[in-house]
């Protein structure tokens, strides 16, 4: 009975500490360098307990002074082949999506966005996260972040 | 009655558990079998283990939740105290608290100590002794890392007291003090004077059945496509002392890397060459094996997919214990997903060279007050020929994470500009379907409409209406 009584005080213990659950998700690698072809991949986490629903969106980008970037379609030079679109990743899972890129007018700068929706507010406002993996083409691979940021005009790191 | 009264409580639990994790397995590496069911609340995990270690019945629970800013565990916990490379563990059963901060990790335990037995698939800790503890680490914003550990268990004592530096130059860690009563200290030095330049010596105190100790000086250097490695290892255990050193060169051009390696211990000389290609996912070796005038040849490789990945690996390792210094050794490994399961099988090779092995699958269930939780559907068509396609409102706005199976059961969703595509195999029309249930944006939608089916090469339009708000 003694013993009965301890399980019950463990689950009421457990129960009074009911409330909202964090999770986050992860990609890898955030930037990548390489020549006026390549072929890549990169890998989304999803850290949480639930399956998330992750589509992934292709963006040209440019850099002002600060570093700060703006986003538009993919410029017509960029031939970008991703091999999925969108996936559902399971709880704790890691899924990689592989891609081919040919810049016909280097260099190339594109970001790859993994949108996923992980919940709304209690007003409906969409919840979303988008993670970025950074693709820089050069004619070369070696430095092409740096040769990038310094024809942007960018001083800081 | 404890026990008996823990499984009924817990097979209750699913109802009320946001998610279920469902883990089991068999290891004889890890001398177990058995399995783990852990419920997942927002604030607190409840676990309970049962299965058979080393022929005898062994079960476990533990509760974990936060309180005050507290990380408690009530139950069986295997502490594992992992500095810079070298980990201890203490397995405890009782009340365990833990508090992390930005740069303070702090925890106390009481209850008792005794054998554990953690796996992936169940985390049981057999009580042995009373005892006590506390482990205390602290991370300075200089690169200095200090930490203590102290346990006092049956009448035997561990104090240990670790340091930790790191520059850009230099790393260097130790810790040591009293393991059970038993002299202990493990060490590291790096120290890179260039990029491409390293060296690295390390010592390790390792307790199995007796006391293990192993010293390592090694050198590392990266040339463009070449690197150059060189290693001089030693071990002693019990009365066997065993030395080793090896030396090697590898060079990469292209996707194919072409490695040579000298392995020599115990006056015995081993030659490894490889040859190794990358592609896309697939890895392939060819190895060529020279031992004492005879040759040898094997074949390794992998696949590493979403779904599946397989691997055959030939490594050369060091065995101080069994005295046989280095040794080829042969590992598998294979891990399948499907839908929310994951299944795992591998083998190892243990101290005395005894090939082992580990299997064990998990999976996730979704609870009634888990919320939104998307159905197991196949989600890579792969293919040469594309549908795409976009989804829009009634107001013509494009509708992100709306889920299209496609004939074969594949299922895509619409990205934030609506958009979605898939690669399917052959070019015909594919049949469409709106999985509305599945969607991943918030509310009660209808498909307003809808073609039956969609060419590759063509675009189709899918409209769709929010019914109910989230």
């Amino acid at each position: 009975m003694r013993n009965m009584k301890r399980v019950l005080s463990l689950l009421l213990l457990q129960f009074s500490f009911f409330g909202l659950a964090a999770s986050a998700q992860t990609v890898s690698p955030i930037i990548v360098e390489c020549g006026k072809k390549c072929r890549g991949e990169f890998s989304i986490t999803n850290n949480g307990l639930t399956a998330l629903a992750v589509s992934v969106e292709a963006r040209s980008f440019s850099l002002d002074a600060l570093g700060h970037t703006t986003n538009r379609p993919l410029d017509p030079g960029v031939d970008l082949k991703l091999e999925e679109g969108s996936t559902r990743i399971s709880p704790k899972d890691t899924h990689a999506f592989a891609y081919q890129l040919k810049c016909a007018a280097p260099p190339c700068s594109v970001a790859l966005l993994s949108s996923m929706v992980v919940g709304h507010t209690t007003e409906g406002i969409l919840v979303r996260v988008q993670l970025a993996h950074t693709i820089y083409a050069c004619e070369k691979q070696k430095d092409c972040r740096k040769k990038v940021r310094a024809a942007a005009g960018v001083t800081v790191d | 009655m404890l026990r008996v009264c823990l499984c009924v409580l817990l097979l209750g639990v699913p109802v009320s558990a946001q998610v279920l994790q469902l883990s089991g397995g068999r290891s004889t590496l890890l001398g177990g079998t058995g399995g783990e069911i852990t419920a997942f609340f927002p604030e607190s995990t409840l676990s309970a283990s049962a299965g058979f270690a080393n022929g005898h019945f062994v079960f476990g629970a533990s509760d974990t939740f936060k309180f005050h800013g507290l990380d408690v565990t009530a139950g069986d916990k295997n502490f594992g105290y992992s500095f810079d490379g070298a980990g201890l563990g203490v397995s405890t059963r009782g009340l365990f608290v833990q508090r992390n901060t930005r740069h303070t990790s702090f925890a106390v335990f009481v209850g008792s100590t005794g054998i554990g037995y953690a796996t992936p698939f169940m985390v049981i800790a057999k009580a042995q002794h009373i005892g006590a503890g506390f482990f205390l680490q602290r991370q300075f914003d200089n690169g200095l890392l200090l930490s203590s550990l102290a346990v006092i268990d049956g009448g035997k004592h561990t104090a240990v007291q670790g340091l930790s530096y790191r520059s850009h130059l230099l790393h260097l860690a130790g810790s040591g003090g009293l393991l059970q009563n038993q002299k202990y200290f493990t060490g590291e030095a790096d120290f890179q004077p260039f990029r491409s330049l390293s060296f690295s010596a390390t010592h390790n105190d390792f307790f199995l059945v007796d006391h293990l100790t192993t010293n390592s000086l090694s050198a590392f250097a990266g040339l463009g496509h070449i690197t150059l490695q060189a290693s001089l290892l030693d071990g002693q255990y019990r009365l066997l002392k065993t030395t080793g050193a090896s030396a090697g060169a590898s060079l990469r051009i292209g996707s194919t890397t072409l490695r040579s390696n000298f392995y020599e211990s115990n006056h015995r000389v081993l030659l490894v060459h490889v040859a190794q290609e990358h592609f896309h996912r697939w890895t392939i070796s060819g190895i060529v094996n020279q031992l004492q005038g005879q040759t040898s040849f094997a074949f390794g490789g992998g696949y590493q997919g979403n779904k599946i990945s397989v691997s055959l690996d030939h490594s050369v390792l060091f065995f101080p214990v069994s005295g046989k210094g280095f040794q080829q050794t042969t590992t598998v490994q294979v891990s399948l997903r499907i839908h929310d399961t994951a299944l795992n099988f591998q083998t190892n090779v243990d101290p005395m060279m005894h090939v082992q092995y580990s299997t064990y699958a998990s999976s996730y269930v979704q609870g009634p007050v888990a919320g939104r939780a998307m159905n197991n559907h196949s989600h890579s068509a792969g293919g040469k020929f594309m549908i795409a396609g976009a989804v829009i409102d009634e107001h013509g706005q494009p509708v992100e994470g709306a889920a299209i199976q496609l004939q074969g059961g594949a299922v895509v969703y619409s990205d934030s500009q609506g958009k979605f595509f898939a690669h399917v195999k052959r070019d015909k029309p594919s049949a469409l379907v709106v999985l509305l249930p599945e969607f991943a944006t918030p509310g009660r939608w209808a498909v307003v409409t809808c073609p039956a089916d969609a060419v590759p090469g063509t675009d189709v339009l899918i409209k769709v209406r929010r019914e109910i708000a989230p």
